[in-house]
């Protein structure tokens, strides 16, 4: 709204003035950027690009997709808290890791049958989520930034993933859990069907639950979803275990579709990516709002961007501009003027 | 009971227990981590027959973890300042050091004005979209590092640009004074004491720091907002570039692969050294602390695994790297906490002398 | 007063936001040297008006003249060069810069380009003992009171030899002693030919320093007068655009009052210490009524209530309070567990989540009744929802309409419904009606006197004399933290209440057991 304080304290000014009655197109802009901007894509693509609507096509595109947006969902739900998890990647390499120790054991149960992968993605999931939980302690009851609370495992957790695995990269042969990452159920990838359940358990989550109201209470107005009742330290502790839960998910899911253990790569850098695609969707930094849905348009958009540009012989270095310049454009497009 | 308060003497306002112990809160880990560098330089002087040799010092001086790391940090000490973030230094440097691979056989002068250039421009776009747009920085920036990496990767051509030992750039980041005290780092030494006076003695950091306390305040007592965050941005952005040249010259090569991660590592030393991310306090000097701490840390640790004593293997460098933040912050906010306990128990105390 | 005398001459401002109009055809002539009053609702365009004089906002027609000069400013900046200094609540400091910085922040004396620090904190440690306080400039703003910091936003603008000072609201977190310093200070500045803009609501106030007034309402100037020539009702009447005569007949407040049989005690709070606000507050509220809490700015009346609620921590004494009548609530859940609802009195920054819808705002408290499994059962959401909009009357387009697109007093009511939709068994309502036009605050006054039931206290707090004598039966007077005057309101006088507030010499001053005044 305006810029002056009295503001704040007493509306002197019409409550409809100022952002609330955008400019409708603008408003549009703001609420259906992302859907608008890949539709166009696809569009284009289909004009431009040979062999577009294609199966393979989905496949590749849902396939490079799948573990950044599982990552994202529980970005999607920190970030409605007004908090971040910088060190998403890291926990990616965590569950990965934890995973790498159960398919180096001699127990036969992890080297095949289904009954040792879902042991195996249990273990690796509740190892990422300790971290998470860690995470949401330094958060929630130290009150730290979640920019720098998240910095520690950023760095220390690679570190000690590398250390669980002896800084070394070894190959498994579980082939049910290679199945995970490269099988097929009626022409989709698994991996994409997970990543469609955890998107409709998010949506479910945000949408229907005392917890999902509780996010965006808290990221609303901390202090006045406090006083409303709202146990905003355990809704906080809670949105960065289950942000590390998911992180896990997907660290790993890239375990199974690459059949190795790498801990110094596994998720090295996937938290640009990650924030990027929430961004993109319109979940505000500052919390109060989760787009789960847009977030996963978001990341859709990003991947055809690339995906496009590099069937058009475009170098990937230069799909890099392009995808920067979208991310600024669409936070350009949501800017909401200043309070 | 106070009844003869004279307005303006009752310090304690209601409520403000947490903004008193403030005060506690920036000098607790400033002062901390002054102390730990200390200690950890004795404990070296103590441990290693070398460390203060002249050709250890020279070299841990002239290290990128000094050299490079310093310079970005001092600029983002105003970006951070401000409340702001600055994710895309790394990038920036980056860049700047394919530049000044490219333009070093032309001599130090047009190398160094290269590197800068490249700076200054990455600093102005960052400035132009988050002070004049008023976009979030965080994204803003976090777009530049991929836009700048990708740049980097194009002007290489996706490899390393070579650089001849013969070259100023390189002759010049070797050289030193007296044996010890190498060039790069009396180049930080002068940025270092600019900054410090710009931002602690100058209105110009005065200013930086009222708009990162309260915005609003800043604006409505007319502080020309938009042009002091343009500025800490463009700070910022050509002391990466700066970094940028020094980095080639140490490498002797532009890498468009270096530097990767460098963000992190600067926010890290910024925080260590006690500026808050949320803005408003801050010191150029606690940064530089910060820097020279996680550097020597990790000297130590060098040291440590060459004596064979005990080694820490490379695996571990980063878990006690993030370890040794956690400790800082968990210490930062320790002090806050115990503040408030120790003014709540001496309150209890009174009453119950006043009950008695 | 002929044209030249005027120092500020704005004649036909217009403005819109997107459409909305927010002044059309609004005026503004201040004469030299005069302090002028400036009033009118909320909405009237009070702020937006002053804004397009600072140049916060551009106008869309009109005409501004100061000094003598058509001007139009870019910025408060430029508004601050040409000599206009807006003084605004301590919100527009910087908390965690000294004193100094703070007054000369933009403008520091510098020698050598060296900002000169010495020379800065003497200059503002005089400034500010010319108005009567004496502070180490040094220090941060923020290791002192509210008020302190309310008179370095005056010494601010003071530092500045400006020809128009605006004061919105200036004295909304002073003391008594503290208003008069600053009465004196306007009297100093407008014999030195400066001339002050005095926003307030406090009508005392505005007769005792101003000269001449402005009524603003639905963005026009409705009234300009001397203040000497316009009665009270007059003022009221002009700003609420309605007949002198309803006015008069309109009372003083919407409370009503019906017998009630007072029950058992839902709060009791004995010798209540909470650092450093609380100091020992005695208070008991029964089911069936409605007690007061009376108390200046700082006097604890907020920290109590977050005392009972669970919100602050409690150093030493006892609260028993809710149905549980177990032990002291330890967080605002725990408080609504065991049946106590709080109205905070900030709504802006305590109250709304200001993204959320109207529906979502109100059941924000009662989700956990809400739902099953962690599950909210909508159906019962919308009909709790329905039925509260309904009954207090929330003027919205749709329950899922976001709570900020709301008015001031809808939005107060929306937090009403989050307590009332509790059903809680004590009901703490901290400044129920802050900040809400005069038609909204009457609605609320109304639906206060209908939350108490049998089962059921309310603790109003109030600022407001009128709110506290006729909305409540019994009233608690608070000074220093303490509980310093208890007294039945029946037959009270507002000097009664005034003098235990500032004195706490109140004729019969008992903090003792409240339960003596009942039956």
């Amino acid at each position: 709204m305006s810029s002056v304080a009295t503001e704040a304290r007493a509306v002197d000014a019409p409550p409809a003035a100022g952002p609330q009655r955008r400019h409708p197109a603008r408003a549009i802009g703001q609420r259906h950027g992302v859907w608008i901007a890949l539709a166009l894509l696809v569009l284009a693509n289909v004009v431009l690009t040979d062999d577009f609507l294609t199966l393979s096509t989905l496949q590749v595109n849902l396939t490079q997709m799948a573990t950044i947006v599982i990552a994202a969902m529980g970005m999607t739900m920190i970030m409605a808290t007004g908090g971040i998890d910088l060190s998403v990647g890291s926990l990616m390499a965590v569950a990965g890791a934890a995973s790498g120790y159960l398919l180096l054991s001699d127990t036969a149960v992890f080297q095949s049958g289904w009954s040792g992968v879902v042991l195996i993605v249990a273990v690796g999931m509740l190892a990422a989520a300790l971290f998470g939980s860690f995470n949401g302690f330094l958060v929630a009851h130290l009150r730290i930034q979640a920019i720098v609370a998240t910095l520690v495992l950023l760095i220390a957790g690679r570190g000690i993933a590398r250390v669980m695995t002896n800084g070394r990269l070894f190959t498994f042969e579980n082939p049910e859990l290679l199945l995970l990452g490269r099988g097929q159920v009626a022409g989709l990838p698994i991996q994409a069907l997970i990543m469609v359940i955890v998107v409709v358990l998010t949506v479910v989550v945000v949408r229907l639950t005392t917890f999902g109201r509780y996010v965006i209470a808290t990221g609303g107005n901390e202090r006045s979803a406090h006083l409303a009742g709202v146990p905003v330290r355990r809704v906080k502790y809670l949105v960065y275990t289950v942000g590390g839960a998911l992180a896990g998910l997907a660290g790993l899911l890239s375990v199974a579709v690459n059949g190795t253990v790498d801990a110094a790569n596994l998720g090295l850098g996937i938290e640009f990516p990650v924030i990027a695609a929430v961004a993109i969707g319109g979940t505000r930094l500052t919390g109060g709002n989760a787009r789960v849905l847009a977030t996963v348009g978001g990341a859709a958009l990003m991947q055809l961007l690339a995906y496009t540009l590099i069937r058009h012989d475009i170098p990937k270095e230069v799909a890099n501009l392009v995808q920067a310049a979208v991310i600024v454009a669409a936070v350009a497009v949501q800017r909401r003027r200043r309070v | 009971m106070k009844t003869s308060e004279v307005p303006g003497r009752d310090a304690a306002r209601p409520g403000g227990l947490a903004r008193i112990t403030g005060s506690f809160q920036f000098d607790g880990p400033r002062h901390g981590a002054l102390v730990v560098l200390v200690a950890v330089l004795v404990f070296a002087a103590l441990r290693y027959d070398r460390f203060y040799s002249p050709f250890h010092v020279k070299a841990f001086l002239s290290s990128t973890d000094v050299v490079c790391i310093g310079l970005i940090a001092v600029g983002m000490t105003f970006v951070i300042s401000l409340g702001e973030i600055d994710l895309s230094v790394a990038g920036t440097t980056v860049l700047a050091s394919i530049v000044a691979a490219m333009l070093a056989p032309h001599g130090l002068v047009v190398t160094l004005a290269g590197a800068v250039a490249v700076g200054l421009v990455v600093g102005a776009v960052n400035g132009a979209l988050i002070a004049l747009l008023e976009l979030p920085s965080f994204i803003v920036t976090l777009a530049a590092l991929l836009a700048l990496k990708g740049l980097a990767l194009i002007l290489s051509g996706n490899d390393k640009v070579p650089v001849d030992f013969g070259t100023q750039l390189v002759a010049f980041y070797d050289g030193s004074l007296g044996e010890v005290v190498p060039y790069p780092f009396l180049v930080l030494l002068a940025v270092f004491l600019v900054a410090w006076v710009a931002y602690s003695f100058r209105a110009f950091g005065r200013h930086i720091l009222a708009i990162g306390g309260n915005r609003l305040a800043a604006e409505l007592m007319g502080l020309r907002v938009a042009r002091s965050r343009f500025a800490a941005f463009l700070i910022t952005g050509t002391l990466a570039g700066l970094a940028g040249a020094f980095l080639t010259a140490k490498t002797t090569s532009g890498n468009p692969l270096e530097a990767t991660g460098w963000e992190l590592n600067v926010i890290a030393a910024v925080v260590l050294g006690g500026t808050l991310l949320t803005g408003g306090r801050g010191s150029v000097p606690a940064s530089l602390v910060g820097v020279l701490l996680l550097a020597s840390v990790f000297e130590v640790l060098n040291f440590e695994n060459g004596q064979g004593a005990l080694t820490i293997d490379s695996n571990w460098q980063n878990v006690v790297r993030g370890l040794f933040l956690l400790l800082i912050m968990v210490v930062q906010a320790g002090i806050t906490m115990r503040g408030e306990r120790v003014q709540r128990r001496r309150i209890r105390d009174q009453i119950a002398a006043a009950r008695a | 007063m002929t044209t030249d005398d005027m120092i500020l001459d704005m004649q036909d401002i217009h403005k819109s936001f997107a459409g909305v109009p927010a002044l059309r055809g609004a005026r503004l002539r201040v004469g030299r040297g005069e302090a002028h009053a400036l009033i009118g609702q909320n909405g009237a365009g009070k702020s937006t008006l002053l804004k397009v004089l600072t140049g916060v906002y551009s106008r869309d027609g009109g005409s501004i003249r100061f000094d003598g000069a058509d001007v139009g400013f870019g910025s408060p900046y430029e508004a601050q060069r040409a000599g206009i200094s807006p003084i605004y609540q301590e919100i527009n400091l910087v908390p965690q810069r000294t004193v100094a910085e703070n007054v000369f922040l933009g403008r520091e004396p510098r020698r050598l380009g060296i900002v000169d620090r010495r020379r800065m904190v003497s200059e503002t440690e005089e400034l500010l003992s010319r108005i009567g306080v004496h502070v180490n400039a040094a220090r941060p703003l923020e290791t002192f009171s509210t008020a302190t910091q309310q008179m370095v936003a005056i010494a601010r603008a003071l530092s500045f030899d400006s020809r128009l000072i605006i004061m919105d609201e200036p004295t909304s977190s002073l003391h008594d002693r503290e208003v008069r310093k600053l009465f004196e200070v306007i009297g100093q500045l407008t014999a030195d030919g400066v001339a002050v803009v005095f926003v307030s609501h406090k009508l005392d106030e505005l007769y005792a320093v101003c000269d001449r007034i402005t009524v603003l309402r639905d963005g026009r100037t409705v009234a300009e007068s001397r203040l000497a020539e316009m009665s009270r009702i007059d003022l009221v009447a002009a700003m609420l655009g309605r007949d002198p005569q309803d006015v008069r007949a309109a009372g003083q407040t919407a409370f009503h009052r019906e017998q009630r049989a007072v029950g058992d005690p839902v709060l009791t709070t004995k010798a209540l210490s909470s650092w450093p606000a609380l100091r020992g507050a005695t208070i008991e509220v029964r089911a069936g009524e409605i007690v007061g809490l009376a108390g200046l700015l700082g006097s604890g009346r907020s920290e109590l209530a977050e005392s009972i609620f669970g919100a602050r921590k409690v150093d030493h004494g006892q609260v028993t309070a809710g149905s549980a009548a177990a032990a002291a609530p330890t967080s605002p859940a725990d408080a609504i567990r065991s049946g106590i609802a709080l109205t905070p009195e900030d709504r802006k920054t305590e109250g709304i989540v200001a993204g959320m819808s109207v529906r979502e705002n109100i059941t924000l408290s009662l989700l956990p009744r809400l739902s099953r499994f962690g599950f909210i059962n909508r159906r019962r959401e919308r009909a709790v929802v329905a039925e509260s909009v309904r009954r207090l009357g929330i003027k919205t387009a749709s329950v899922d309409q976001p709570v900020s697109d709301l008015s001031g007093g809808n939005q107060q009511k929306v937090l009403l419904a989050r307590s009332l939709v509790l059903d809680p068994d004590l009901l703490i309502l901290d400044e129920p009606t802050r900040g809400v036009d005069v038609g909204a605050k009457a609605e609320i006054q109304r639906l206060v006197s209908d939350s108490v039931n049998d089962g059921r206290g309310v603790l109003l707090i109030s600022s407001e004399m009128e709110e506290i004598l006729e909305g409540s039966e019994r009233v608690y007077v608070l000074r220093d933290g303490e509980t310093v005057a208890h007294h039945q309101t029946e037959g009270l006088t507002q000097d009664a209440i005034m003098r235990a507030m500032a004195s706490g010499e109140a004729p019969d001053a008992r903090p003792s057991d409240p339960g003596d005044d009942l039956s």
